[in-house]
């Protein structure tokens, strides 16, 4: 089956808006329905037929986010989802869900208000900004190793294959030499590549892009002595 | 360590010009954002309201569209720094100081989670004195209260910021902008005593440029200052000798003749005749001195006079290579020779052009001053302008966030460190 997003967005809000909520939003963008009952705000966050196990993943913790914030929080699932993940974490989390499949909408169940003290909320809130922070910077400094460890792979390889071409010509030094091999054909180094290797060191340097001014700046290394 | 990759990544930098305010994160790479530094108190009339624009002040481009007629400007348009100074008693302009800032971070708001606020360096004149500190961190602590923008702030005074900015470790930053012009010798830091500060910036140039206006026949738009500037700074000359000058715009008045049309108006400005009065302009910021000019001062064009503010005194008649020899003089005699062969000339006051047609007569700033330095007998002298002076300061305060370290708290006897706004 194949549901267009619009026409899917179009039919869980027509379905919430039966059950008595006012429609606020539609985002076609984002798969997002924004709804009022009385006080209360209602997200929903659909998930399509064709997504993956990340999008899905994604879409709990936003909603996971919404229900903190004091929102109704639903996620729309396709049937053949459900089968897979059931909905005995959204009822436990009280976390709406909204299954769909090509002729029908069903509620089933029902999104409720979390209601966290604003002191534990600030501090939650103050702790996961903490380790977003924590997460980016370690996320960049993962990236900067493993291009290291693969360039130092390449390295090694290449350092192999030099020994062994060593090892033959001092073996026979009067012999004249055939075309390399396929195999240490492809690993010759080029200058370009030798330049690529640079280029992509000096990018881990300036990955972060710093500005002229910045780069090469003796005040940088007194000032960050101060203490 | 996380810290300080956070701060790394939120550093903004906050330049207060007289005139300008410069502003922008870390991110906008090699220039920041600029906008006047004044703000609009617009009139609380039916027609406001019906257009849903409650606003107290208005600031940045929206100022323009804010603008009644010109009467209304004198009274409702708001400079709140005259000579790199917030006066201490204008809480007006204390106001308009806090809306800048807090547009200019709003319209930097990252979004997103983990974001916690902006280190926040701004700063200001070397001669600014410590109320200006205090009110300004206590408006970065109001800020930070309600909107969450500014994690921590520090402040660092201009000349440094030019000198980081320009990987000078020991130089002399010669720094005009709109209401004076500071000379600082800095070796590592900023050598305070000898500081020597002229009460003469771009303000005198637009002064004498409204009289140059007014001779010309153009007395009524003398009036508006916003104009006067665009026509010192599309007119005016900085000539290499005043008098060479002059003798050679009155044998070749065409080669010195211009006429300047305002963009997006029918105003065109002809100074005819006139034109040898382009030199004038420039000369007036270096050397006011001139007898030329004793009859602009008898006519009322006020002299720029010698004021105190704190303990600095700010010299009105001294030329400008007079005043970085007595800053320099002031200094160890065996770091002396090294300030002179790195001298740095940074602000928008030094932004004049040479004419490629008028080569030894109508020069650049650096230029201008090796000469006058040389005529005052010393040999050995570089002086180099800022590339792009206006942004020197902005960038310098991005390198100083990025590199002071986020533990280094404020200390009011060394007037430097972070002070954190939230926890």
């Amino acid at each position: 089956m194949h549901i267009d997003r619009k026409e899917l967005v179009n039919r869980i809000a027509g379905y919430m808006a039966s059950q008595g909520y006012k429609i606020i939003e539609k985002d076609f963008s984002e798969n997002i329905v924004r709804l009022v009952n009385d006080s209360l705000e209602i997200v929903i966050r659909i998930v399509e037929e064709d997504s993956g196990r990340g999008d899905l993943l994604s879409v709990v913790i936003q909603s996971a986010f919404d229900a903190a914030m004091g929102k109704v929080a639903y996620v729309a699932l396709p049937l053949r989802l459900l089968s897979r993940i059931g909905d005995h974490a959204f009822r436990l989390h009280k976390i709406g869900l909204i299954v769909y499949s090509e002729d029908k909408v069903t509620e089933l169940v029902s999104g409720g208000v979390k209601i966290i003290s604003e002191t534990k909320a600030n501090t939650s809130i103050d702790k996961i900004e903490h380790l977003e922070a924590m997460i980016d910077s370690l996320s960049s400094r993962l990236e900067r190793v493993e291009e290291s460890l693969s360039t130092i792979s390449k390295i090694e390889d290449l350092s192999r294959r030099l020994e062994e071409l060593e090892y033959i010509i001092i073996k026979n030094p009067d012999a004249t030499y055939a075309k390399p091999s396929k195999g240490l054909e492809t690993h010759v180094i080029k200058t370009d590549s030798l330049q690529e290797f640079k280029g992509r060191k000096d990018k881990r340097h300036n990955k972060d892009k710093l500005p002229s001014f910045l780069t090469e700046n003796p005040w940088v290394e007194i000032l960050s002595e101060k203490t | 360590m996380f810290e300080e990759d956070y701060k790394r990544r939120f550093v903004f930098g906050s330049d207060y010009g007289t005139s300008d305010y410069k502003y922008g994160p870390i991110t906008l790479g090699e220039r920041p954002a600029v906008i006047e530094n004044r703000g609009y108190l617009p009139e609380r009339s039916m027609v406001s309201k019906i257009l849903g624009v409650e606003k107290d002040i208005v600031v940045g481009k929206d100022v323009a569209y804010f603008l009644e007629s010109g009467a209304d400007l004198s009274s409702r348009m708001i400079y709140p720094m005259r000579d790199g100074v917030v006066a201490k008693s204008d809480p007006t302009a204390w106001r308009v100081i806090k809306e800048l800032t807090k547009f200019s971070l709003e319209e930097f708001k990252p979004s997103g989670f983990g974001f916690k606020g902006y280190y926040i360096v701004a700063s200001l004149s070397a001669i600014a004195p410590r109320y200006m500190y205090e009110n300004l961190i206590n408006i970065y602590d109001e800020i930070s209260r309600e909107t969450g923008l500014i994690h921590a702030s520090t402040i660092i005074p201009q000349p440094l910021a030019v000198a980081i900015a320009h990987k000078e470790l020991s130089c002399v930053v010669v720094e005009s902008g709109h209401g004076n012009t500071q000379v600082a010798p800095i070796s590592r830091a900023p050598i305070r005593d000898a500081i020597v500060a002229l009460n003469r910036g771009g303000s005198e140039a637009n002064a004498i440029t409204a009289e140059v206006l007014k001779d010309s026949g153009y007395g009524d738009l003398a009036k508006e200052e916003s104009l006067v500037r665009r026509v010192k700074e599309n007119l005016g000359l900085l000539p290499l000798n005043l008098d060479e000058a002059i003798n050679y715009a009155k044998r070749n008045p065409e080669h010195v003749r211009a006429i300047y049309q305002v963009p997006g108006t029918r105003i065109k400005i002809d100074l005819a005749e006139y034109s040898w009065t382009r030199f004038l302009i420039g000369e007036y910021v270096f050397d006011p001195n001139h007898e030329i000019f004793q009859s602009y001062f008898k006519r009322g064009m006020p002299r720029p006079s010698d004021t105190r503010v704190g303990d600095i005194t700010f010299y009105g008649m001294l030329d400008m290579a007079e005043t970085i020899i007595r800053a320099v003089e002031r200094c160890p005699v065996e770091l002396q020779p090294h300030l002179y062969s790195h001298i740095i000339l940074s602000g928008g006051n030094f932004m004049w052009r040479p004419v490629s047609t008028m080569k030894g007569i109508a020069v650049d700033s650096q230029t201008k001053l090796q000469h006058m330095l040389r005529d005052k007998g010393l040999e050995n002298v570089n002086v180099r302008l800022s590339p792009e002076p206006q942004y020197a300061v902005w960038r310098g305060c991005i390198v100083y966030g990025y590199a002071i370290p986020a533990n280094y708290r404020w200390e009011w006897e060394k007037m430097e460190g972070w002070v954190y706004h939230t926890k």
